[in-house]
C-alpha cells in the first residue's frame, strides 16, 4: 500500500514541481523577448522565432519528467484491486 | 555516390529503424486491454508518407510558370520550407532544405492527424520519434564528415587543444543524448495530446468532450505544428554546428579573387 502512495505522490509532485519552475523560467525567457520588441519593433518577427524556440527547448525538460511520472503510473494497480485490498485489509 | 543515393539511403534507414524498434520492443510490452496497438501508429505514420507523396506526386504534374490548384498550395509549402534552414544559417541553408523540410512535413501530417477522429498520429509512438532523432543525428555526422573531412572529428575536442581530454566526453555525450532529446520532447508532446484528449472525451463527466473538442484540440493545433517547427530547427542548428567553416579553412588566395 505504501508502494502504492509512494509510486502516485512521486510521479505527480515531480512532475508539479519541474512545470512550475519551467513556468517561471519561461516567464523570463518571455520578458526578455517582449522587451526586445518594445525597443526595435522591426526586429519582432525573428524575436518571436528565437522566443518559441526557447521556450519549447525548456518545457522539453518537463517533458522528459512527465514521461517518467508516466511510465511511474503505469505500475500503477488497478483501482478496483486496490479497493478490494483495502476492504480485505 | 550521388546525393539522390544517399537520400535514398537514409530513408530506408528511417523506414528500417522503425520498423525493426517498433517489431521489437513496443509489441513485446503487451499493451492493456483497450489500449491500441502498437501497430496502429505504424500504419497512419505509413498513411502520412502515402499521403505526402501523393500530393507531391499530383502538385508536379504538367508544372506551369503561373502556377493554379495543389501546384500552387505545394510551391507556398516549398517556400517556407527553403526558410527555416536559411533563417538558421543563411543561404548555405539551401542545400540542407529537402532533407529539413521532408522532416517537417512528415512531423506535422504526423501531429496533426491526430486530431482527426478515427486517427491516430504516427508521432505518438516512441520508436517512431526515436527513428526520426537517431536518422537525423546520423545524418548530421554524415554532413559533417562530408563538409570537413575527417577533420570533423576535431569538432569534438572544443576550441583549445589543453582542454580537450576534458571536453571530448563532453562533447560525445552531449551528441548522443540529442536523439533521445529530440524523440523524447516529439514524442512528449504528441502523446501527451493523445492522453489528454482521451482523458477528457471519456472520462471527465457531461462537459467533457466539449472541452476537449473546443479548448483542448485547438490548442494541440498550435503544438503539433510548433513541435514540427522546433524539431526542423533543431536539426538545422546541429547541421549548422556540424558544417560551419572556421577561419582556417578558407582559401584566402581564391577569396581575394572575388573583391
Amino acid at each position: 500500500m505504501a508502494y502504492v502512495i509512494a509510486l502516485a505522490v512521486t510521479a505527480v509532485s515531480a512532475t508539479a514541481l519541474v512545470a512550475s519552475v519551467c513556468a517561471l523560467m519561461q516567464g523570463y525567457v518571455i520578458r526578455g523577448a517582449v522587451e526586445g520588441v518594445a525597443r526595435q519593433p522591426e526586429a519582432g518577427g525573428r524575436i518571436m522565432i528565437t522566443m518559441i524556440i526557447g521556450l519549447a527547448l525548456i518545457e522539453s525538460l518537463t517533458i522528459y519528467v512527465l514521461i517518467l511520472g508516466f511510465s511511474l503510473l503505469k505500475n500503477l494497480p488497478e483501482t478496483a484491486q486496490v479497493l478490494s485490498t483495502v476492504k480485505g485489509g | 555516390m550521388g546525393i539522390r543515393f544517399t537520400r535514398t539511403v537514409l530513408g530506408f534507414a528511417l523506414l528500417a529503424g522503425v520498423y525493426v524498434r517498433e517489431a521489437s520492443a513496443d509489441v513485446a510490452a503487451a499493451p492493456r486491454p483497450g489500449e491500441p496497438s502498437p501497430w496502429l501508429f505504424f500504419f497512419f505514420s505509413l498513411v502520412a508518407f502515402a499521403l505526402l507523396a501523393a500530393i507531391a506526386f499530383v502538385g508536379t504534374r504538367r508544372l506551369e510558370i503561373l502556377p493554379r490548384g495543389l501546384q500552387n498550395l505545394v510551391e507556398l509549402a516549398m517556400e517556407n520550407l527553403y526558410n527555416i534552414p536559411e533563417m538558421v544559417m543563411g543561404p548555405r541553408g539551401r542545400e540542407y532544405a529537402s532533407f529539413i523540410g521532408t522532416y517537417f512535413l512528415c512531423i506535422v501530417v504526423m501531429n496533426l492527424m491526430g486530431l482527426i477522429p478515427g486517427m491516430k498520429p504516427g508521432t505518438a509512438s516512441l520508436s517512431i520519434t526515436l527513428g526520426f532523432g537517431t536518422v537525423a543525428i546520423v545524418a548530421v555526422q554524415y554532413y559533417g564528415f562530408r563538409a570537413h573531412g575527417i577533420k570533423y572529428l576535431l569538432h569534438f575536442l572544443g576550441p583549445v587543444p589543453a582542454m580537450a581530454f576534458l571536453i571530448l566526453p563532453i562533447e560525445l555525450i552531449s551528441e548522443l543524448v540529442r536523439p533521445i532529446s529530440l524523440s523524447m520532447r516529439l514524442y512528449g508532446n504528441i502523446s501527451g495530446e493523445e492522453k489528454v484528449l482521451e482523458a477528457f472525451a471519456t472520462q471527465v463527466g457531461s462537459w467533457g468532450p466539449l472541452v476537449a473538442s473546443a479548448v483542448m484540440a485547438p490548442l494541440e493545433l498550435l503544438t503539433s505544428v510548433l513541435q514540427a517547427l522546433v524539431f526542423s530547427i533543431l536539426v538545422s542548428v546541429y547541421i549548422a554546428l556540424a558544417t560551419e567553416e572556421d577561419e582556417s579553412e578558407r582559401n584566402p588566395s581564391v577569396e581575394a579573387m572575388d573583391r
